[in-house]
Order: C-alpha cells, then structure tokens, then sequence
C-alpha cells in the first residue's frame, strides 16, 4: 500500500513537470516554424518561462462573474483536471509500474476519456455565458462523434493482440509494430485524436474570430491554469497510447525503461504541434463530415475485416 | 479481477483533487479580489447582455448524441467479445458479423435519410 501511493505519487508530480514544460516546448516550435525566438528571456534560454507563467496565472484576480453556477464553476476545471491525471494512473510507463496488472486499462481508459466531455459541457453552461455555451456544445459533438471512431479504431489493435491490458498489448509487439499492419488505422487515430483533444485544425470549440475563446471565456487565474493544464494532459495522454497502442513496446535488449515510450511520445505530441504550425482550421461540417462520412465507414469496415482475415486464415496470434 | 489493481487510480484522484484545492487555497490567498459591477458582467462584445444565455436546446445536436449512443453501446459490446480471438468458433464469428451488417444497415439508412447532413 505505502509502495504504491509512493509509486503513484512519483507518477503524479513528474506529470505536471512535463505539462508544463510542454507549453514551452509549444511555444518554441511555433517560434521557430514563423521564423520567431520565442520566450527566451526567463531562466536559462526561457527554461524558466512555464515557471513564470504559471505564477502569473496564480497572482491573478479571481473573477466570478454575475448569475454563474458558482459550484459548478469552481467545480468542473477541477473535475476536468483530475479526469486527465486519472486517465493517466492506468498507463504502465514501465514493465514493473504498479499500472501494469490492470487488465482492463482500454475500457477504463475510454469510460474516463468520454466523461471528461461531460466536464467541457458543465464549463460552458455553468458559466452564463453565450460564447461559451456555443463553444461547448460544438465541443461535445465533435468529442463524442470522434470518441466513437476512436474506440473503433481502437478495437482493430484489440483483434491483434487479443487483451485488453496496455502492457499485454505493447508486449504483443515484440516482433512487429502494430504500425505496420495497421497503418490506415494508426493515421485515422492521429487524426482523431486531434480533434478529440480540440488541436488546431479541429480547434472549433475555440476559434477566435467566432467565439473568441470558446467554453473558458469566462475563466481567469487559477480555474483557467486548471483547464489549460487538463488541455495539456489529455494531448499528452492521447499521444501515450498512440505511442503504446501502435509504436511498440516500452523494452528495449531485454531492459524495460520508460525512455522508451517518452520518446515515441514526444515523437507523436510533436506532430500534434507541428499541425498546429501547419494546417487551418476547418469548417463546421467539414469536421463532421470527415468523421460520420469517411472515418466511421472505414473504421466500421476494418472491424469487419480484420477478424475476417484472421479467421479465415487461421493466423491468431 | 483483483482489487488493488484500481488502487493507484483512486489515488491519483485523490491526489489531483487535493492538487487543485491546494491550488485554489494559493490564488484566494494571494490575489486580491475587487469586484466591480462592468467586471462581473458577462462577456459580451462589449454591450450589456440582452437576454438570458441559455439557449433553446438544439435537435441537431440531439440527434447526434442519438447517434453517438448507438453506436457506443456497439463498441463495448465488440470489445469484450475482440479479447476472445484465439477460442474464436466459427458460430460466434458469424454471429457477431450478422450483428454489425445489421448496425451498417442502419447507419446506412441514416445515411440515406440525410441524417448526418450538417449545415
């Protein structure tokens, strides 16, 4: 018992490092994309810049407008926050991890996913305001519709491995990257995990020329920090099991260290900066357009397919 | 299925919801507070709010939660039946290809029925 809350707070704090070291690593590679510095006056180079943003976003008056829900309004960045961090008590970063016996991470992983959705819609209504009511409702259809392609896509690695455990899954890779065979579904799932975390060319909950600043308008200081940092740990978390899920186990020559998978997951949050540095947004129905139109269809058709493949050829593994 | 497997998630609640108390505790400590009325109005592009801002509820949003329902139900039914690929039989399989031809079918009519039409 005491191992483990140990072990668990040892997961807890370096998250919130790599959150925050995050937001500079964005804002450097936005810089560098426009030909920009960025920050580099606090600390060594600006290494010291989320340090001091975040005490600048402590200092901060707490604004409460008029005719909020006051509890809900405290209550859901914090609600959204925890999801985040929970969602990331399941994820086994090494072999020996206390995460890794769970033997139904995925399941767990989707239920906690698809209720922070409920926190996004309790942001935007409880704050009274228009713009942000607007902003989350696109959020919550646009979450939900890619969750479900995302659970499809999900099932195709399930097929494969045949558990529903992380560590059993990223164990099955030994010989092969689940990239390989099923790339179509490894792009689709980048892809969605984009908009499932509103990154930019999805990033309609938010659009500045419409809704200012979508569902957190009305956020200031601390409240504000605690959906920014949420924002941050669901990237990171959609990029770590992209990275288990698809790009192979965390061992390496027999010795399992979790350098591993932090490298196969920068490698992926990398490429969720590099969009944003890249692509407009996209229209309303264009976005629903690429789910219900051509993802569902194909994620349908590969949970058809690649059962089909394995039974008629006998090659379960 | 053991207990203690779902230890650390309890913890990490815990351990984040105490996180973001403290964190709250911090900034009521430290900020000053002074609450003006035109600070405490809603945001609104610069005019006072006209009416209230909750919206009549919208059928298009609705019925993509519709949607979104059916077909999540579908994929926690696929997903304990997908760990089970090594005692797979033939009977099961074809069950469970009849049960998705039977959801493609429906997606299908949605489809046809301009259902996922967005404007």
């Amino acid at each position: 018992m005491m191992i483990k809350t140990m072990q668990t707070i040892m997961t807890f704090l370096p998250m919130l490092l790599t959150v925050a070291f995050l937001t500079l690593m964005e804002r450097k590679m936005l810089a560098t994309s426009q030909m920009r510095k960025g920050p580099n006056i606090v600390g060594f180079y600006g290494l010291l810049q989320p340090m001091a943003d975040a005490m600048k976003l402590m200092m901060k008056e707490a604004n409460k407008p008029n005719k909020t829900n006051s509890l809900l309004f405290t209550l859901s960045p914090m609600m959204s926050m925890s999801m985040a961090l929970t969602t990331w008590s399941l994820i086994p970063l090494h072999n020996k991890s206390p995460q890794s016996d769970t033997s139904m991470s995925m399941i767990m992983m989707l239920a906690l996913s698809s209720l922070s959705v409920y926190t996004i819609l309790l942001t935007g209504w409880a704050s009274n305001s228009k713009y942000s009511l607007l902003g989350s409702m696109r959020a919550t259809a646009q979450m939900m519709s890619y969750e479900m392609s995302i659970g499809l896509m999900m099932l195709c690695v399930m097929y494969l491995s045949s558990s529903l455990s992380l560590s059993t899954i990223t164990e099955s890779q030994m010989n092969i990257w689940f990239l390989m065979p099923l790339f179509p579904a490894f792009t689709m799932l980048l892809m969605s995990s984009l908009a499932e975390t509103n990154r930019t060319p999805f990033d309609l909950t938010e659009s500045e020329s419409e809704l200012v600043s979508g569902f957190n308008v009305e956020y200031s200081a601390t409240l504000f920090t605690l959906l920014f940092l949420a924002e941050y740990t669901n990237i990171l978390l959609m990029s770590a099991i992209l990275s288990m899920l698809f790009l192979g186990s965390t061992t390496m020559n027999n010795t399992s260290t979790p350098m591993m998978l932090a490298t196969k997951m920068l490698t992926i949050t990398y490429m969720f900066m590099w969009a944003r540095a890249t692509y407009p947004r996209t229209r309303y129905d264009q976005l629903m357009h690429l789910v219900w139109k051509s993802y569902l269809p194909m994620s349908l058709s590969l949970t058809m397919l690649i059962p089909s493949i394995m039974i008629f050829f006998h090659c379960s593994p | 299925m053991k207990q203690e497997e779902f230890t650390p998630m309890f913890m990490m609640l815990m351990i984040s919801m105490i996180f973001s108390l403290i964190l709250l505790l911090i900034s009521t400590m430290t900020s000053k507070n002074m609450p003006e009325p035109e600070k405490m109005s809603v945001y609104e592009c610069g005019f006072d709010p006209l009416k209230t801002p909750r919206l009549p509820f919208s059928m298009k949003f609705f019925l993509m939660g519709m949607l979104f329902l059916m077909f999540d139900l579908e994929i926690s039914y696929i997903f304990p039946w997908c760990t089970t690929m090594k005692e797979m039989k033939w009977t099961s399989f074809m069950t469970m290809i009849l049960f998705m031809m039977m959801l493609t079918l429906g997606f299908m009519y949605e489809w046809l029925k301009e259902g996922l039409e967005w404007e």
